[in-house]
């Protein structure tokens, strides 16, 4: 492939060897490769995304009571913006349009877990059974919460709004807008995200090259690592780009898969600006149960997929 | 005129895209006063539900939409 040349071309160019190199490559290939995938995904979503809007799913949710609609729901989440601040505008429109409780949990949960452009980067640095796992994994939390909290009755805990439901109708426009709109939004994403792919490319690539193996194989591997690689990853907060990576050489290294999603999900789905947000259109007790149903649902998804996986 | 710009506080896209209108009205002869709103009870009383969302003197012109010059200016004029 072009990237696997320009970056051998530039290693040697610089005329590094070793450790040095190895991690060099990895560096310039990985970010090459990412930002290709991820502008060629986003632009693709992004045009799509131009005929599917949320005021349109939720006009098709209105109503729905099945497992499709908790599907539906979690489908969306998956599809919904890069930026987590989008989020909150379409909770509200969900609430306000009388979409039941547990979809729109669902869809809260689906939505900072699982996301489109990371499937795709998953799928082409770590193979398909990752991503399976990744996606599978994230819509049975998201579902299985959403109908736990339903079942628990937290609808009360929902702030309540004057929200104006009107029916949404399509504008018309033509192909070429949409593919200029989707271009614009593609180049906006990808300048912003590239610096968290530059330092987790660097990071992995550091753990690439220098990492001793048997840190990992020593103490990493165990039912333990779990549950820390959630502790860790909750606090911190960043783009998942910026993860995957990292993930990508420490299970080169020997990480488990399952610690290794547990570790990449924990990152992206809780994040205090995140329970900030929510904070404006929940109770507290609501957030609590939210962070806890996914903090465990990551936990198990995690021991799970290193036992079978 | 009136310019609001909605979405939430961490919404880069959303201040990206007022800096943008802002540019096109300083280099426009146009005068309007051009503010971020993050006011979640006005977003749903305006059924606003994707993010960034314009809307000149009180109507909603555009959502969730990172707009280029071209389409700031058409929505202005």
């Amino acid at each position: 492939m072009v990237f696997e040349w320009i970056a051998s071309f530039a290693v040697n160019g610089l005329g590094l060897t070793g450790r040095l190199a190895d991690a060099a490559h990895f560096w310039i290939y990985d970010t090459l490769k990412i930002v290709f995938i991820l502008f060629t995904v986003i632009l693709g979503i992004g045009y799509l995304r131009t005929y599917i809007k949320p005021e349109r799913i939720r006009d098709y949710l209105k109503g729905k009571h099945s497992i499709f609609g908790y599907l539906g729901a979690a489908a969306l989440g998956i599809v919904s913006p890069f930026c987590s601040c989008s989020t909150i505008p379409i909770f509200i429109g969900f609430v306000g349009a009388g979409i039941p409780f547990g979809m729109i949990i669902t869809f809260l949960f689906v939505s900072p877990m699982v996301n489109e452009a990371a499937s795709v980067v998953l799928l082409g640095t770590l193979g398909w059974k990752i991503t399976l796992a990744y996606i599978a994994g994230g819509v049975l939390i998201g579902v299985s919460g959403g109908f736990i909290l339903k079942k628990l009755g937290f609808e009360k805990y929902i702030k309540e709004f004057d929200m104006a439901s009107k029916k949404h109708i399509d504008e018309e426009i033509s192909k070429r807008q949409r593919l200029k709109l989707a271009t614009t939004e593609a180049r906006d994403i990808v300048k912003q995200i590239l610096p968290y792919v530059i330092v987790g490319v660097g990071i992995g690539a550091a753990v690439h090259g220098y990492l001793p193996e048997e840190l990992i194989t020593n103490y990493l591997t165990g039912p333990l690592a779990v549950p820390v690689a959630v502790l860790v990853g909750v606090p911190i907060y960043t783009n998942i780009m910026g993860v995957i990576p990292v993930v990508e050489s420490l299970i080169g290294k020997g990480l488990p898969i399952g610690t290794s999603i547990a570790f990449m999900m924990s990152v992206a789905a809780l994040s205090l600006p995140q329970f900030v947000m929510l904070k404006k259109v929940m109770e507290k007790k609501l957030i609590a149960a939210y962070a806890a149903i996914i903090s465990i649902g990551i936990l198990s998804l995690g021991l799970l997929f290193n036992l079978v996986l | 005129m009136k310019i609001e710009v909605f979405g939430s506080e961490n919404c880069k896209k959303c201040s990206s895209l007022k800096q943008r209108i802002d540019k096109v009205i300083n280099e426009s002869t146009k005068e309007a006063e051009v503010n971020k709103v993050t006011d979640i009870e006005r977003m749903a009383k305006l059924g606003i539900m994707s993010t960034p969302t314009v809307a000149v003197d009180g109507e909603v012109k555009s959502t969730g939409e990172m707009l280029d010059e071209k389409g700031i200016k058409e929505l202005i004029d």
